[in-house]
């Protein structure tokens, strides 16, 4: 536990599918752009295959098989996966299928009710009315038999393993926007603890739903998209000549929640980052910019601790596709890393709801030393 | 290589709600007695449906752990197992007086989608003439309640665990997972305490007409009790149950430094990807062969010292076939030998949460001597021949458990538990 001969594990992919670009040139000026790029929230994305980039024979065969079995957010998150695995060249790593594994950031899959319409129309009553007591016998036929299939959240790590035979440890966290973090803190760990040498973290979802998601605080820009990034240890990065994002100094979680249900999310950002200093051994005052779906105004509580870094959101550039923002959101990081915007020090990306949960992922550039460690 | 992990990690609380019962006693007298969870659906009008039973938690509500009801307005049946389940857990350890740092102490479990209720659900397609405008039917605060992490969060809320808080759906391993990831998390060092396991239930409209539209649902309507039937020639698809299973995983120390009584330890875990099929399982099993030697390699054990296996084993055809070569494949020579049995011949299959109710059957298995039969095993199946403990439980000492879960999408996960006499120098018994 936080030892100082800890291997360093670095983003060598990344993939994106979202309203604002998939190209990650596209993707990163349309953020830099001094003005916005007018979109109506869809990632402007077919679901034909060429939509998931250029492909290997196989994982076209694969993919071109499966896309009827995918549900949108599926087809977002595997299109993100592939982008990233091309961008990262991990197929021509040599690394075992066994080695390699997946982990996503999703929410819940959301029912759509084009599926059943058939199905209740063929259970009206005679006032045209639905009658409960006929969907058994005459509605449920009208179901696609492979309807809970493309339900499934674990969907998107799935077939990503499936298109390119990874069959490493596969999860998929399901805690909405903070979920994507997560994603990268398990990934991360499944390398460190030795399950696999290499992984694949994406984060996929939508907010252009039939049904409303929530009408406490209706959704300012709905949107969707995904991001998926290839991960793996930095020793062998550079031994095959991989272009490094970033390295991933820590990653952690924290809930703020009182028994009566009142939610705190200031203190479980706060939670956060304590955490994630204390684990990377990083110099808070090396936090050169905090990347966040959140308002400024919640981190007052941790100024003090942290010196004064800007705050950033690509919400209002991308819109807000729930999980598949808060990896939109690990993207940008790691282009302005990748891009020098970040020549000094570290980021931190940020994500926390309503509900009291938080969680955080700290990226550095692996150029620049950042911790205790590497500067002394 | 082998060197023992420095920080081990313990189980020193269980709690479920299954349909067998809803305290550690009555869930266990249930399986060792090899009685049937199973029966037909009450739960909604399922008269007309090609498949009609289930296994219900039955006789159950919140009101039985001395929770208002009022206080949990319509919140989905997975919300109220697992906050069953997680209360008896926490009492049955003792653990919330010895919390000194709660940011180190989490909850992640395997909760799967609650579904939203049926009949509002085609009310709002005939209403809406357009299938693609937003719906307005549901009352926020309700709508809130169907998201797969809220079991997760109320049970946050309810003990102040301020640590990692996670939710994982990987179809029927995703309690498994749960489990080993809180292993490892205390493993690392990353919490102290961990609240894991999983609830679902998958009894209800959507979850009938999709499992049965997918032709994996036994069809014996007329014999629930003989409609699970693990590994029997005339198996003829699995049987949809519900329920919860949470664990208190602690770090051994912290665990014996308070004094507290300790089921067994959770030595191993693995996970692994058929990278096939999203509909099926690898021919050969290959995923569930590298997850079940991931848990074994994690465990530092050799196969042969496993003494007993909690089996998926669903009831499908294809499951119990492909299970059955996999373990074969795993353990070699010792599959013969060692017993294996499928709990779900008495609870049915309870989705994303039966790898928690396994593994705390497994636990009460390393406590009692006693391990719990496959029921409705009549007729052997050539393709399965190995010890499935049929019909009644038998006495047989564990020192290590393997519990193996296969699911939708290729995933497959695998736990070892361990006896903590056997795997420690220290002797630590049960609290007389």
């Amino acid at each position: 536990m936080n030892s100082p001969f800890r291997e360093c594990i670095v983003v060598t992919g990344l993939g994106v599918v979202s309203p604002i670009g998939w190209d990650l040139q596209q993707f990163w000026n349309n953020l830099q752009s001094p003005n916005k790029i007018q979109h109506d929230g869809t990632a402007q994305f077919s679901g034909h295959i060429d939509d998931f980039g250029p492909l290997a024979k196989d994982t076209k065969r694969l993919i071109r098989k499966s896309i009827k079995l995918m549900n949108r957010e599926t087809q977002l998150g595997v299109a993100a996966a592939q982008h990233a695995i091309t961008n990262s060249g991990l197929l021509n790593a040599d690394y075992q299928p066994d080695r390699i594994g997946v982990c996503f950031g999703a929410g819940n899959v959301e029912i759509r009710r084009s599926d059943f319409q058939a199905g209740v129309e063929a259970c009206q009553d005679l006032m045209l009315q639905f009658d409960p007591a006929l969907w058994g016998q005459l509605g449920v036929p009208h179901v696609d038999p492979l309807w809970i299939l493309r339900v499934l959240p674990n969907m998107p790590a799935c077939h990503a393993a499936i298109a390119n035979d990874l069959r490493g440890p596969n999860n998929t966290i399901t805690q909405a926007t903070v979920a994507s973090c997560m994603a990268f803190a398990e990934a991360r760990n499944a390398i460190l603890d030795g399950d696999a040498d290499a992984m694949i973290v994406g984060g996929t979802g939508t907010n252009l739903l039939e049904t409303l998601q929530s009408g406490i605080q209706p959704i300012a820009s709905p949107a969707e998209g995904a991001a998926a990034f290839v991960i793996e240890r930095r020793q062998r990065a550079i031994e095959r000549g991989a272009v490094i994002y970033g390295e991933i100094l820590g990653a952690s979680s924290a809930t703020a929640i009182d028994t009566d249900h009142r939610a705190r999310p200031s203190e479980a950002i706060a939670g956060v980052i304590d955490n994630a200093i204390c684990q990377s051994g990083l110099d808070p005052i090396l936090i050169h910019s905090i990347q966040t779906n959140r308002d400024a105004t919640e981190f007052d509580a941790i100024s003090g601790r942290i010196g004064e870094p800007p705050i950033n959101s690509i919400i209002d550039r991308t819109g807000d596709a729930a999980a598949g923002s808060s990896a939109l959101s690990i993207a940008a990081t790691l282009l302005a890393i990748h891009h020098g915007e970040n020549k000094t020090s570290a980021t931190i990306n940020i994500d926390a709801m309503d509900n009291g949960l938080a969680s955080c992922v700290v990226f550095a550039n692996s150029q620049v030393p950042a911790t205790a460690r590497d500067a002394a | 290589m082998s060197h023992r992990h420095s920080r081990r990690v313990v189980v020193t609380g269980i709690g479920v709600v299954t349909p067998l019962g809803s305290t550690i006693e009555t869930f266990w007298n249930g399986l060792t007695s090899g009685r049937s969870g199973i029966s037909e659906i009450t739960s909604f009008d399922a008269s007309n449906y090609p498949v009609r039973i289930a296994a219900e938690v039955k006789d159950w509500s919140l009101e039985s752990i001395g929770e208002n009801p009022r206080q949990w307005p319509q919140c989905p049946r997975q919300t109220m197992f697992s906050l069953g389940a997680g209360i008896s857990a926490v009492a049955d350890s003792g653990i919330v007086d010895s919390i000194d740092n709660p940011y180190r102490f989490g909850v992640y479990l395997g909760c799967g989608e609650p579904f939203v209720p049926f009949d509002s659900f085609a009310e709002s397609i005939e209403m809406d003439i357009s299938p693609t405008r937003p719906l307005r039917i549901y009352d926020p605060e309700v709508q809130q309640q169907y998201t797969p992490n809220m079991p997760a969060l109320q049970l946050a809320a309810r003990f102040g665990a301020r640590g990692p808080n996670l939710n994982c759906i990987a179809a029927c391993v995703s309690a498994t997972q749960a489990i080993g990831q809180s292993m490892r998390m205390i493993r690392r060092g990353d919490a102290d305490v961990m609240l894991c396991g999983g609830a679902h239930s998958c009894i209800h409209e959507f979850g009938v007409t999709g499992f049965s539209n997918l032709s994996a649902l036994s069809q014996r309507n007329d014999t629930p009790a003989q409609a699970s039937r693990p590994f029997d020639r005339d198996r003829d698809g699995f049987v949809i149950g519900e329920g919860a299973a949470v664990l208190v995983a602690e770090e051994y120390e912290h665990a014996r430094t308070r004094g507290a009584t300790i089921y067994g330890e959770i030595t191993g875990y693995g996970a692994a990807q058929d990278a096939y099929r999203v509909t099926d399982t690898h021919p050969e099993g290959r995923g569930t062969i590298a997850a079940m030697k991931r848990a074994l390699s994690d465990s530092q054990l050799n196969s042969d010292d496993i003494d007993y296996i909690s089996a998926h084993g669903t009831g499908t055809q294809l499951n119990d076939k492909v299970e059955t070569q996999s373990l074969k494949q795993a353990f070699g020579t010792h599959a013969s030998s060692v017993p294996v049995s499928s709990i779900k011949s008495m609870l049915g299959h309870s989705t994303t949460a039966c790898g928690a109710i396994e593994l705390a059957a497994c636990l009460l298995a390393l406590q009692s001597d006693v391990i719990p039969p496959t029921v409705n095993l009549d007729n052997k199946d050539p393709n399965c021949d190995l010890d499935y403990v049929p019909g009644a439980a038998r006495n047989h000492h564990c020192q290590h458990i393997l519990s193996n879960n296969i699911g939708f999408g290729g995933q497959n996960a695998a736990l070892v538990v361990s006896n903590v006499s056997q795997s420690a120098a220290e002797t630590v018994r049960r609290a007389a």
